[in-house]
């Protein structure tokens, strides 16, 4: 549900930080339809080229201002990601993706008290490296 | 006017993919409402207002000028239950006081933007209880709402009606919501399961160990192993829902309701909704000299947005057309 909300289409890049490349990452809007605290995102992951990203490997900003691992997001009640905001997942990989063609594939995944079904929307895009 | 008794609204809630797409702002989706005829405001301040628990003085400007500008009410506030998730996954289990301040958040809101009340999903009586000395300092009321799969009979509303009772306060009512009138399992939604990977074997043992009376918790633990899809387990969710009230049960907390949620999924062209008769229901609460507002509540949109572009604003066009018309003949 809500897939159409996941991974804005062309965000899709490298990351470049002191000379060097450290990642990968993309923008998202939440599946669901308010904003909510980050504590209440049930879980994030990718999958690029096939192949599961570690959950330890991946980092999420609301606002790319505050970053947070997975774990870390657990016990963040005082962010919220809001509805209209496109937030950043961002993968550490060294050397990030190889120029040339790739198939990611994110997942987003909300839960909350009231609904026994979490929201979970998922897109592939096919993403162009230069 | 015949049908002035009861008054029609929308809930902002209707137009969130007008929103999300950047089609239309806050300004425009009151003045969609207004367009209509229609004047009562319901809105999610979590959906529709950045940073709504700390409202700045020029937004509830805007806010009031709005209301003037379209001669529209600001009527209600929808709250949720985050003091159960918020902690969910870290471990800790909130304390009564956390879980009020929680709570206040949207009663606070709700005073700021001139709303009577805040569609509230508080479910444990004490913190109901703690919540109500601030409702009432704040003119705000605390409405349960019954949503399906729930009836208006169920315990919890009768526990509700104890602490009302029991504490004396105006400050608790109820906000039945339509959907406890779905007679069939949603076809859009339906559809959508299907689309997500469904089969008709989930969906008819869905509807047969529904049939035998099973519960939600029965059905979740025998169906979870079996579901293949997230389409078969939302199948299996939306099969249980469809648990049809009796309208004349409203006739027992009618002098507690403030207001109804118009709840629709897809209303066609000829003007009927695909899953709830409205007709029974207007006639009962009508007769009952209801006076408040049903706020249209439009929830076909995000079942929809995989097969083309979700039209709110159409949609609940048409759901005050046939409310209107089936208001105008009692």
């Amino acid at each position: 549900m809500f897939d159409n909300n996941v991974f804005i289409e062309g965000t899709c890049r490298n990351v470049e930080e002191g000379g060097k490349i450290i990642g990968y990452e993309m923008q998202t809007h939440i599946t669901y339809y308010r904003a909510i605290p980050l504590s209440m995102i049930n879980f994030i992951a990718v999958e690029t080229d096939g192949e599961k990203v570690p959950a330890e490997d991946i980092r999420f900003t609301p606002d790319r201002i505050d970053w947070f691992t997975l774990a870390e997001m657990t016990t963040v009640t005082g962010i919220k990601w809001e509805y209209d905001q496109a937030a950043t997942v961002r993968v550490l990989k060294e050397g990030g993706l190889s120029s040339g063609t790739h198939t990611v594939h994110l997942t987003v995944c909300t839960r909350t008290a009231y609904i026994p079904v979490p929201l979970e929307g998922n897109m592939t895009r096919t993403v162009e490296i230069r | 006017m015949k049908d002035e008794r009861i008054k029609l609204g929308v809930s902002l809630y209707s137009y969130q993919d007008e929103f999300f797409r950047r089609d239309m702002t806050l300004k425009d989706c009151i003045e969609a409402v207004s367009d209509m005829g229609a004047s009562g405001i319901e809105i999610l301040p979590e959906e529709m207002i950045r940073d709504c628990f700390h409202l700045t003085d020029a937004f509830v400007d805007d806010w009031f000028s709005w209301m003037e500008e379209y001669h529209t009410v600001p009527v209600a506030v929808d709250g949720f239950c985050d003091e159960k998730g918020l902690w969910k996954k870290a471990g800790h289990v909130p304390s009564l006081e956390e879980a009020v301040a929680v709570q206040k958040r949207y009663v606070d809101v709700a005073a700021r933007l001139g709303c009577k009340y805040v569609r509230t999903q508080i479910r444990d009586m004490d913190l109901l209880r703690a919540m109500i000395p601030y409702a009432e300092d704040k003119n705000v009321i605390l409405a349960l709402e019954i949503h399906a799969p729930g009836h208006v009979r169920d315990q919890i509303n009768m526990d509700w009606l104890n602490v009302r009772e029991q504490t004396g306060t105006r400050y608790l009512g109820f906000i039945p919501d339509f959907g406890i009138y779905e007679h069939k399992a949603t076809p859009i939604i339906m559809r959508q399961c299907i689309r997500d990977g469904a089969t008709a074997e989930i969906w008819e043992e869905a509807e047969e160990k529904k049939a035998m009376g099973w519960g939600w918790d029965e059905m979740k633990a025998y169906f979870e192993p079996r579901c293949r899809t997230s389409g078969d387990m939302d199948a299996v969710w939306r099969v249980y829902n469809v648990q049809p009230d009796d309208p004349k049960d409203l006739l027992e907390i009618m002098p507690y309701v403030v207001g109804f949620h118009g709840k629709f999924w897809n209303m066609l062209e000829d003007l009927t909704e695909e899953s709830v008769d409205y007709a029974p229901v207007l006639k009962v609460i009508h007769d009952a000299g209801f006076r408040g507002y049903i706020n249209s509540e439009y929830e076909g949109g995000r079942h929809m947005q995989d097969t083309g572009e979700v039209r709110g604003v159409e949609q609940v066009r048409r759901h005050h057309a046939m409310m209107r018309n089936i208001l105008e003949k009692l």
